[in-house]
């Protein structure tokens, strides 16, 4: 069953999201850029979903299961996007701090650990990628890792210990 | 019908190969893909339903089923086969048969040149296992493995980290088999990297814990 018109109205995205439209978020000039093409992507992602034929609202008497996905889809695409301009929204980007030898948010670090070197660079959780070589600073090693400085050593431990010597630290 | 019945015959493949990463430490009936993809889907079904109503746990289920079925025609490349990786070299998908493993861990810049072909040959696997699903079915799958790839939304970030959590649960058991050639310190050293959503963490302590016990 198909209706030739978008014919519902959209849910109301925002009522669904928990959003503190007061929280900072604090990204590198990179990761925005890639944020705000994400968002591109989605509007136009929505506009190509909602054009054309949109299944109907019902089917013989009962709900269109065809409706209810699309609508569910198109809820997702909304949610996104919300989220995603409020993170730009309050987007700040992160400028390095005085003293370039302590560690901040946007700092490459090389480190040694077990007697091998490694580079990263500590970013926030919405920016992460450890394949990429980008931490969180909410992983275990990155609090660890926040505030310290080049020459400091931090132990990371439980049952495991490691101990990173931090080598270098550049912005 | 007949290309549904194809893509789940296809699928079902997944069950019969062991994972390469287990393959190379020599592992009896090591685990294959699609076990390492129940327990999951397991993980993020169970620690999903304690996030707040703006993760969307279905998604995530999606993604976790979804993740590694282009496998079916892509090669299951490894981090040790990353580290085999030369750094100054430029590496394409060319170059991945050619490939000699390292059991070391690799640097940075060897994972990202690993992470281009591997999202290259994956890509290319994927639109082959799903061009011949009905359209809405075939691009839905694309379109969720894609977000996984990216890892831009919560759920994409929360269901790599699940996968990378499996791997290391089933690495630890095969060391407590026995396996003492699994480096299994240097893995968790990475997952305290890796892991920063706070039920995978605490879920990390655990998992720590249990090295100790019998």
């Amino acid at each position: 069953m198909i209706s030739k018109s978008f014919n519902f109205n959209l849910p109301e995205a925002k009522g669904d999201l928990i959003l503190d439209m007061n929280k900072k978020y604090h990204l590198t000039e990179q990761g925005l850029t890639r944020l705000k093409d994400e968002l591109d992507k989605l509007i136009e992602k929505r506009k190509e979903k909602t054009k054309g034929e949109v299944p109907g609202v019902l089917h013989s008497e009962d709900l269109n299961p065809e409706y209810l996905d699309f609508r569910e889809k198109i809820h997702f695409l909304e949610r996104r996007i919300v989220k995603l301009k409020e993170v730009i929204k309050n987007a700040e980007i992160i400028e390095p701090p005085e003293d370039k030898k302590e560690i901040r948010l946007g700092a490459k670090i090389l480190v040694e650990a077990d007697g091998q070197e490694d580079e990263f660079i500590l970013v926030g959780s919405l920016e992460a990628d450890p394949a990429e070589g980008k931490i969180s600073d909410e992983s275990l090693v990155g609090k660890k890792l926040l505030g310290k400085k080049t020459g400091e050593e931090v132990k990371v431990s439980c049952k495991v210990e490691t101990v990173y010597k931090i080598k270098k630290v550049e912005y | 019908m007949e290309n549904i019945f194809h893509f789940i015959s296809e699928i079902g493949k997944l069950k019969a190969d062991g994972r390469r990463g287990w393959k190379l430490h020599e592992i009896k009936d090591p685990e294959t893909t699609a076990s390492h993809s129940f327990q999951m889907a397991m993980l993020v079904l169970i620690l999903g339903m304690k996030k707040d109503k703006d993760f969307d746990l279905e998604r995530a289920i999606k993604m976790a089923l979804i993740h590694d079925i282009c496998e079916v025609y892509s090669p299951d490349l490894t981090s040790y086969d990353a580290a085999g990786i030369d750094e100054e070299d430029e590496f394409t998908k060319e170059d991945v048969d050619s490939l000699v493993p390292k059991k070391t861990r690799p640097t940075t810049k060897q994972r990202r040149k690993m992470k281009r072909v591997k999202e290259e040959l994956e890509k290319e696997a994927i639109e082959k296992l799903t061009e011949d699903l009905p359209a809405e079915i075939g691009g839905e799958i694309r379109e969720i493995w894609e977000e996984y790839e990216k890892r831009v939304t919560p759920e994409s970030k929360f269901v790599k980290q699940a996968d990378h959590m499996i791997n290391l649960m089933q690495g630890i058991e095969y060391w407590k088999q026995g396996y003492e050639e699994i480096e299994h310190n240097l893995w968790i050293r990475r997952a305290k990297e890796v892991f920063d959503d706070p039920e995978l963490k605490d879920f990390l302590i655990e998992l720590e814990k249990s090295l100790s016990r019998p």
